[in-house]
């Protein structure tokens, strides 16, 4: 789904997600890729450290690339970012990115947690 | 071959989406397997042959268009999907151009996989069905016989000519060159194709029947004549009796034989009355005509009437163009017979056998095809696959001198040597490498054998793989 670049985020991506309740295998996926994200993150940071920007930008472009596929674009639009920002060499601005990028992983996860959760709720009341 | 379930092979150097991508290719009934380096890439495709790839440009260091060509090389039918987060025109184009059946951009929805893999499996589908018929259709064989050099040509164009007629052929050729085949060929072409071929081996048979086995006996004519017999040249009556190896028969039953192809007619032994038969006669033979003549081995006059028409088919290393040929066809035959995936020859592999000089002719390479695809589960022949032989380029043939019973002009005269080193590598080359067998063949001990191989530099090879 196109959107328009002045809605925020969060409004986004609530109505592009598939239904994870229908759809318990992509939920626990999405749930186990977010969990493995902060790791693949911190070894950015690392790689920051170094200053090897080419390398960034393979991470980040991976991380755009499977985000968006899982369907969490705002994530996979922070990654955009830093893939982007990696070409500037600037180690600050790189070092944002890499912040944001971790804001919106914890977002998300929120985000799922929540959304499990009441689907949970919704199946308890449906069996009564 | 592929799996009968259609299964998808996915390149890409993230396993979280390899993991999403098997979950939905799965729930969509395919079978899924994934990779996340080239090399773990090739070493499944050894294995297994999919039906389609989804193959990610950004391979960490590898730009995975690059290895489009060798898998459309490799594994034509497979249709080859790349994937994308590069959506630019550049990428599209060189991976299109690189052989890839279509792109698709990350991220992507899982509508639009599902619809591209669809269409990729059908694609692959129609793909083996178009390569089953081409190979029904465009077989590179004539009646069996592989080869497209100009030789094998006119040997073709020759049968083609001369089976109509009921003129007796004269085959000639090295062991192991296909002489039956043609035999069958010409059988085939002919208007006797819905009769009897009836191939008789001569020196198969002990001198004592043969006159009997060809043209059978009545009970009671010699003791031991229980019941009737009825001969080869008998049971071929309305189609074609192939004589094998003439030369190998007796000198009297030429004569005999000279007689039947000259009024066709054929008298059982021990009967009274004799029997016209309508048999047309096809001989063939390994050795020169021109040596075996002088030499009192094959009667001047019987020659002259079965050479009516000659074919000679020429020893395989003289027509090393249709060694590859050959080695895809048998290895088509081989891998269908036995249920194997083995599907093409590594160009390394086929640099070796291309380079043999095949003593044996073609049965020497048909035997070492089917041994080949027999014992392994590959998809491809490989060099680590074949005998130490063909490697070593040592496969050559026989020392001259020991072809002059063959007939062969000879000029050079070999050493003691060079004869046992050439004659325990024709042996292990007859036993397929086995070397208790090789030694019995020789009249040798299987420890003397050994000590010769370490002699002549041939021992680590067969002793690793025969110890």
């Amino acid at each position: 789904m196109r959107h328009d670049a002045k809605t925020p985020d969060s409004l986004v991506n609530s109505r592009t997600r598939p239904a994870l309740a229908d759809n318990p295998a992509w939920a626990r996926l999405t749930a186990k890729y977010l969990t493995d994200l902060p790791r693949q993150l911190d070894s950015i940071t690392r790689i920051l450290e170094l200053r090897d920007y080419k390398k960034i930008k393979t991470h980040a472009h991976r991380i755009k690339g499977t985000s968006g596929t899982y369907q969490l674009e705002t994530i996979s639009r922070g990654a955009e970012r830093l893939e982007r920002l990696a070409d500037s060499r600037n180690p600050d601005r790189v070092g944002t990115a890499i912040k944001e990028v971790k804001r919106l992983i914890e977002m998300e996860t929120t985000r799922l947690e929540i959304q499990t959760a009441s689907s949970h709720g919704e199946e308890t009341n449906r069996n009564g | 071959m592929a799996e009968l379930v259609p299964f998808i092979l996915t390149v890409d150097d993230d396993p979280h989406l390899i993991s999403l991508i098997e979950s939905n290719v799965r729930q969509w009934g395919y079978k899924h397997r994934g990779a996340t380096r080239a090399a773990d890439m090739w070493r499944l495709l050894k294995r297994v042959i999919p039906s389609v790839i989804l193959l990610d440009v950004a391979l960490g260091d590898i730009d995975g268009t690059t290895l489009i060509p060798e898998i459309s090389q490799r594994f034509p039918s497979v249709p080859v999907i790349v994937i994308t987060a590069h959506a630019t025109i550049e990428t599209a184009v060189r991976s299109l151009k690189s052989g890839a059946y279509d792109f698709i951009c990350k991220p992507f929805d899982f509508d639009r996989l599902h619809i591209e893999i669809d269409k990729a499996v059908r694609q692959h589908r129609l793909s083996l069905q178009v390569e089953a018929f081409q190979s029904a259709t465009r077989r590179p064989d004539f009646h069996g016989m592989v080869g497209r050099s100009e030789p094998m040509r006119k040997a073709y164009r020759l049968i083609e000519t001369v089976a109509p007629t009921d003129a007796s052929v004269l085959i000639l050729g090295e062991t192991g060159t296909g002489k039956e085949l043609a035999a069958r060929a010409i059988h085939e072409c002919s208007k006797r194709s819905d009769g009897p071929f009836v191939a008789v081996n001569a020196p198969a048979i002990p001198h004592e029947l043969i006159e009997s086995a060809l043209f059978g006996h009545e009970k009671g004519a010699f003791t031991g004549a229980h019941e009737r017999h009825i001969g080869f040249c008998e049971q071929a009556d309305g189609g074609t009796l192939f004589l094998d190896e003439i030369c190998e028969m007796d000198y009297n039953v030429q004569a005999k034989l000279l007689r039947f192809l000259e009024d066709h007619v054929i008298q059982r032994v021990g009967a009274k009355s004799s029997k016209a038969v309508d048999v047309r006669v096809i001989a063939a033979t390994n050795r020169d005509p021109a040596v075996q003549i002088p030499n009192n081995k094959l009667r001047e006059d019987f020659y002259y009437r079965l050479s009516v028409v000659s074919i000679e088919l020429i020893p395989l290393r003289q027509r090393p163009g249709d060694i590859a040929l050959l080695a895809r066809y048998l290895l088509d035959l081989n891998s269908a017979k036995y249920g194997k995936n083995m599907a093409s020859v590594s160009p390394e592999a086929m640099k070796m056998l291309e380079a043999c000089d095949w003593p044996g002719n073609v049965r020497q390479l048909e035997h070492l095809i089917d041994q080949i695809v027999i014992t392994n589960n590959a998809t491809e022949l490989t060099a680590d696959m074949l005998p130490a032989e063909i490697v070593e380029g040592t496969s050559k043939r026989p020392a001259a001198a020991m072809t002059e019973s063959d007939g062969a002009i000879t000029q050079t005269i070999p050493s003691i040597e060079q004869m046992e080193h050439d004659l325990i590598l024709r042996a292990l080359q007859l036993t397929s490498n086995n070397v208790p067998d090789a030694a019995r063949q020789l009249g040798i001990s299987e420890a003397t054998l050994y000590r010769k191989l370490k002699k002549y530099g041939l021992s680590r090879s067969f002793v690793d793989q025969h110890r």
